[in-house]
């Protein structure tokens, strides 16, 4: 397990954690000295760019060259980030984000760190967005940000958004969001990287993205087994064995659970959109929380073939399945007591209907 | 915490409420999560508005580690009815991390001679939740939680608290009388007499069997010596939906028999929810 007095957000206020006192924790090397540990980093990099309004220090904090994957987009450079993070400004204005935990795990001297940082985020929909026009309404909604930090700047970012829950606050279904989003316009390098991820997936590879620094053995088991028990093997029987009698799961759109049989749901329901799916386990970070649990924060993939059960979605029957997700897990006495999973059904569903519409079947052609 | 809660929602201490939360504390009450600092401070703003000033007329806590739950029974300035509010706190005695609470809207319109429907009216929007359907029968995988499961410490009333469970989690109503004293007082959700054991037997009955498959599941239990809380809810599907109907439950015991009990229910915010559904019909004519 990595070492214990690096900063640990859950009980800390805001002011505590933009100042925080202790001498450094990790060596951090060419960070600015500023920066005790990653967790602080994270944290203030974070106040500084979204809530202080700061978005030229994007320049400071992300590299030139910094490949951002999303489910509805991707991105390579730091100029891209800017224009991105001032036009969510712009459509929610008082975009507020609160750090709700920050997973991390020591990648090496000559890589720097690897952070999960799960955030709350409240927002009013002022202005027209990727969803539509706007509503004039606040929703909130859980982002899970991995990033790869090097030398004071990341490098490379994984991010996921909730936001099927949030369009449902604001008043906009899901499939309206996904129908509008599936009609912006795409890149290249997107649609590239997608099809690789699927063609990946499906053969049960491994992400290239590795690092060979140790992880907490018994949670990078733990890890794995839940993604090819519950993912692969869909042994749901399972899920007694790996979750309290009492654990709560949060999944994305509104989708709460507490116990064993609800949680059990939660997987049928979700994998039986596509049964045949395969999923992969890209990244695993463990930290120790309090004196009793271990978060384990995993990235992971999953590529399928859609077969949906609403009615709405019934036309798109076949095209191609694709999330990529994000799950923090807390783990007492060895099994789940929390789960927060984090993707964005908007875009995944906005994939399928775009593929389904330059598809011959979009153009009516059987 | 309690004297925290009392100056907030009783006097409006804004700042005293504050410097309780933290800049990630959120707060969870009429089916809705609230998060910052405008948000949660509306909390107590929008009580103090449909409440007024109220008198603490009874106050009662159970604590254990980190959890605090604390019920208030509240008296408002030009009525004389009680409105019962019951809040569940993940603490460190300084700050509060996350807080859920029930407020007993059906007797604040009640107590306020408001139209229930102004009531319904003022509370917030509910969160977006997503029930996935699930099979409900345990299947003899002692899947199912109870309450001796979830005590994290020894206690001498997990044989009590686990048979009181049976009443709900297994429709157990010949075990009433064996579970609470013969005086019991029972509080119940949306009324103001105190209620029997045999009142009770009735509640139990009148909630099941408006739903089919209904399910009962433990969220979170506490004990203070022979004092216990316990935040669950049921499941079940009413007029073709997946309902949900969260409780909070404090059980005052001798050690042996329950000889009070407070079950609170937010009955307006479910039925902001969930429009349409009967369950609580009888309870709003």
């Amino acid at each position: 397990m990595q070492q214990n007095n690096i900063t640990q957000v859950y009980w800390k206020d805001l002011p505590e954690l933009l100042l925080p006192q202790s001498v450094h924790n990790q060596s951090l090397k060419n960070f600015d000295s500023e920066f005790i540990d990653i967790v602080d980093y994270i944290i203030r990099i974070t106040h500084r760019i979204w809530e202080q309004k700061n978005i030229a220090l994007c320049n400071d904090y992300y590299a030139e060259y910094c490949p951002v994957h999303t489910l509805g987009g991707y991105s390579d450079d730091v100029a891209t980030v800017i224009k991105n993070t001032l036009l969510t400004l712009a459509a929610f204005p008082d975009r507020t984000l609160i750090g709700e935990n920050v997973v991390w795990r020591d990648l090496g001297e000559n890589n720097g760190y690897y952070s999960s940082h799960r955030i709350t985020s409240i927002m009013t929909n002022k202005n027209p967005s990727e969803f539509g026009a706007a509503t004039g309404k606040t929703g909130r909604v859980t982002t899970i940000a991995d990033c790869v930090c090097y030398e004071n700047k990341i490098v490379y970012e994984w991010l996921m958004r909730d936001n099927s829950f949030l369009v449902k606050q604001l008043g906009i279904s899901l499939i309206d969001a996904a129908t509008h989003f599936a009609n912006l316009p795409t890149n290249e390098s997107f649609e590239e990287w997608r099809m690789q991820e699927i063609i990946r997936i499906k053969a049960g590879q491994t992400s290239s993205h590795q690092w060979h620094t140790p992880v907490d053995e018994i949670s990078e088991k733990f890890a794995h087994h839940w993604i090819n028990t519950l993912f692969n093997k869909k042994a749901l029987g399972e899920v007694k064995n790996l979750y309290h009698k009492n654990a709560k799961l949060q999944w994305p759109g509104g989708i709460e659970a507490v116990g064993i049989s609800g949680i059990r749901g939660v997987f049928i329901q979700w994998l039986a959109q596509s049964p045949e799916a395969s999923a992969t386990c890209d990244h695993i970070s463990v930290v120790p929380f309090e004196d009793d649990a271990i978060d384990i924060a995993i990235r992971w993939s999953v590529a399928g073939t859609f077969t949906p059960k609403n009615e709405l979605f019934s036309k798109y029957t076949g095209q191609c399945f694709f999330v990529m997700a994000a799950t923090h897990l807390r783990i007492i006495n060895g099994k789940i007591s929390e789960e927060w999973t984090v993707f964005d059904e908007v875009a995944a569903y906005a994939n399928i209907i775009r593929d389904y519409n330059n598809s011959d079947a979009g153009q009516g052609v059987t | 915490m309690l004297d925290m809660l009392i100056k907030t929602f009783t006097q409006g201490d804004i700042t005293g409420y504050k410097s309780s939360l933290l800049h990630s504390s959120c707060w969870s009450q009429h089916n809705t999560k609230m998060f910052g600092e405008d948000k949660l401070t509306s909390v107590p703003l929008n009580w103090l508005m449909s409440a007024g000033r109220c008198q603490v007329l009874q106050s009662l806590v159970v604590q254990q580690a980190n959890i605090s739950v604390i019920h208030l029974k509240l008296k408002t300035p030009d009525y004389d009815l009680p409105i019962n509010y019951t809040f569940w706190l993940h603490n460190n005695s300084t700050v509060i991390k996350s807080a859920y609470a029930i407020v007993d809207t059906l007797q604040l319109s009640i107590a306020k001679n408001m139209h229930i429907d102004e009531t319904t009216l003022s509370l917030p929007e509910p969160d977006p939740l997503v029930i996935p359907d699930y099979d409900q029968q345990d299947n003899l995988q002692e899947e199912f939680a109870i309450p001796s499961d979830i005590v994290t410490k020894l206690c001498l009333v997990d044989v009590l608290l686990d048979s009181w469970w049976t009443i709900w989690s297994c429709s157990q109503l010949s075990i009433i009388d064996e579970v609470y004293t013969e005086q019991s007082e029972i509080s119940l959700p949306g009324s103001f007499q105190q209620k029997s054991r045999s009142d009770i037997f009735k509640y139990v009955l009148s909630i099941k069997l408006k739903l089919s498959r209904a399910f009962c599941q433990l969220e979170e239990v506490i004990v203070e010596g022979n004092n216990a809380a316990i935040k669950w809810f049921i499941d079940g599907d009413e007029l073709g939906q997946k309902i949900r109907l969260p409780f909070i439950t404090i059980l005052k015991t001798n050690g042996e028999q329950i000889i009070s009990e407070l079950t609170t229910c937010d009955i307006l915010a479910f039925n902001k929810r969930y429009n349409g559904s009967k369950i609580f019909e009888k309870n709003i004519m």
